[in-house]
């Protein structure tokens, strides 16, 4: 698989996932904003394993945007232009505010999760991999890992209200 | 060969913390783009795997997770939560009730094998149906003796056969006691009927010191254990007239045999009676009440005198309750003891306490009611049932040189209440 056939298959993929969160239009613009930036920006990336990541990263971005500029131009609540401040450069008080806010609900919610989980996600945060870990945790199939993983997620992902936003 | 779908799920968990190896890294992106769940779970786990690439929240979650987790006892959701705990409490459960429901029938079943027993103790002490002829009757009660219980069946029912064999059995059980205990609850009967024969002939005896209704023949002696049951009950049932009022008031021994009797004989007789049967604990535990009597004088105005107010003087012979009622005619009767500015509706008297109250005569009866409670709230229609006298009660007018007054009691020591109706045009005069 070529980087034009990863680049159709991204395409694809990334209109259906944004036509579930806004419109038909607005998400076949969120998918040629991102290929856009695929191909301007990032050229070298031609590995699946690199080129895969990078447009879910880009596409997140995007769509972040998408919804700054949604909010910017008053689509939500219309609110005069000359009210509104202008961006910074950096990163905006909203964006760390946003970022803070999502950590510690992250905290607050692994701080409920068993002790089995808390130790998972201990090595994992620790960059440990899967055969690693269950090694670690003395389980003879990577397989229990592989289920431990899926339910403690879920169980945090629970914790977190059901999004990691 | 596409890989099964769980397979995939299962490297999502690694996507987030970046803990993938190269080859799964691989297998999961090249998934991804071909499923679009997947692609989409992905896209949703960017967010938290752009979170913890940032190395200070990497950090603050690492020392988090190092600290202990603050939820409420995880370690004990966590056991709930498994399939093994959860099978384990059930059947803990399960035991549990089963214990508590085996109790139960045990001791439901022990209760009824105890019902039958009781029965069978108290059986022998209540007189049995009127027979058709007279001797047949003899025999089965002599056959209910367990000296006679190796002869034949007695021919009643069957279930005086199952009484026979209980009974039997209880004389097994009860060999064990000391040899002066009774061996039967017929032998119990019987001894049961030459006391009270005995205490039948001091009560005569007693009669005739007293000197009141002595003319009255005794009764004729019982040809049989079951005429004397018959009689015995015809005696609680029938007022005893040999009773003195006076002798009740002033706590001298009576004449009747239920009467009140001295505490210290009370004491005395309860180890010769608590040999025969268990069945006659209960009722000797009780406390023996004293009967209601009462005292009552009148004392009019002078003689020549216009008709006034009469004075009726009251005494009880215990703590008791007082209740005078006065009636005109047919009008409904009228409380006046206690006085309406009181607002209470029993008095209460002790002992050799005079009740005095003056009674217009223009009233042509009295009611007294004398009651060992207080007296609940009644209309005044009520009070017309409530003022009627018992029919075994007694009344003596004693005329002497020391007292003129009137005892009325209640020979009955169970007896909770006294009611006195006086009619005003026979009160005695000075």
């Amino acid at each position: 698989m070529d980087r034009d056939d990863m680049l159709t298959a991204l395409r694809e993929r990334i209109v259906a996932f944004a036509a579930l969160r806004v419109s038909r239009d607005h998400a076949e613009d969120l998918a040629q904003d991102v290929l856009a930036v695929l191909y301007d920006k990032y050229p070298h990336v031609v590995e699946l394993i690199e080129l895969v990541p990078l447009a879910f990263q880009v596409l997140r971005y995007k769509m972040l945007d998408a919804h700054r500029k949604a909010l910017r131009r008053g689509e939500y609540n219309q609110e005069s232009v000359d009210d509104l401040a202008l961006p910074a450069s950096g990163g905006s008080p909203e964006t760390q505010l946003d970022q803070k806010q999502r950590v510690e609900r992250l905290l607050a919610a692994m701080a409920q999760l068993g002790e089995r989980c808390r130790e998972l996600f201990r090595w994992k945060m620790e960059g440990k991999s899967f055969p690693e870990i269950q090694t670690l945790m003395g389980q003879t199939s990577v397989n229990t890992i592989y289920t431990w993983d899926l339910r403690c997620r879920k169980q945090l992902l629970s914790l977190m209200g059901g999004s990691w936003e | 060969m596409p890989e099964p779908e769980h397979e995939l799920e299962k490297l999502l968990g690694g996507f987030a913390a970046d803990t993938l190896a190269p080859e799964e890294r691989e297998k999961l992106f090249r998934a991804a783009l071909q499923d679009q769940q997947l692609f989409n779970a992905l896209a949703d786990e960017q967010a938290l795997k752009e979170l913890l690439t940032d190395p200070a929240v990497r950090r603050r979650v690492l020392q988090s997770l190092a600290q202990r987790g603050t939820g409420p006892s995880p370690s004990w959701r966590d056991w709930f939560a498994r399939p093994a705990g959860l099978a384990w409490a059930g059947g803990l459960a399960a035991g549990v009730f089963a214990v508590i429901f085996g109790l139960k029938v045990y001791q439901d079943g022990l209760h009824q094998a105890a019902g039958p027993a009781a029965t069978e103790e108290v059986r022998p002490t209540t007189p049995s149906p009127p027979p058709q002829a007279a001797p047949p009757v003899q025999a089965p009660l002599k056959d209910t003796e367990p000296k006679a219980s190796k002869s034949a069946p007695l021919p009643e029912t069957a279930a005086k056969d199952a009484v026979a064999s209980a009974s039997n059995t209880r004389e097994k059980a009860a060999a064990s006691r000391p040899p002066q205990a009774p061996h039967s609850s017929a032998d119990a009967t019987e001894k049961r009927e030459s006391s009270r024969q005995k205490e039948s002939q001091k009560r005569d005896a007693t009669v005739g010191t007293l000197g009141k209704s002595a003319e009255q023949p005794a009764p004729a002696a019982p040809t049989s254990e079951l005429d004397r049951l018959l009689l015995a009950e015809e005696k609680t049932e029938q007022p005893d007239l040999s009773v003195s009022a006076r002798a009740l008031f002033l706590g001298q021994p009576p004449a009747s045999g239920i009467a009140s009797r001295p505490q210290g004989d009370e004491v005395e007789s309860v180890p010769k009676t608590d040999r025969f049967a268990l069945a006659q604990k209960a009722p000797q535990r009780q406390p023996v009440l004293k009967p209601l009597a009462l005292r009552y004088t009148f004392v009019a105005g002078e003689k020549g005198e216009s008709p006034g107010p009469v004075t009726l003087t009251v005494e009880s012979n215990q703590e008791a309750y007082l209740q005078i009622w006065t009636r005109a005619g047919d009008a409904l009767p009228e409380l006046v003891l206690p006085a309406k500015e009181t607002g209470r509706i029993s008095l209460k008297t002790v002992a050799g306490q005079r009740q005095e109250i003056k009674v217009s005569q223009e009233n042509d009866r009295v009611i007294v009611r004398l009651s060992r409670v207080p007296f609940g709230p009644i209309t005044r229609q009520e009070a017309v049932m409530a003022g009627r006298s018992a029919p075994n009660q007694v009344t003596e007018s004693a005329s002497t040189a020391q007292e003129q007054a009137t005892y009325v009691a209640n020979p009955d020591p169970s007896a909770s209440e006294l009611v006195i109706e006086i009619p005003l045009s026979t009160y005695p005069s000075r």
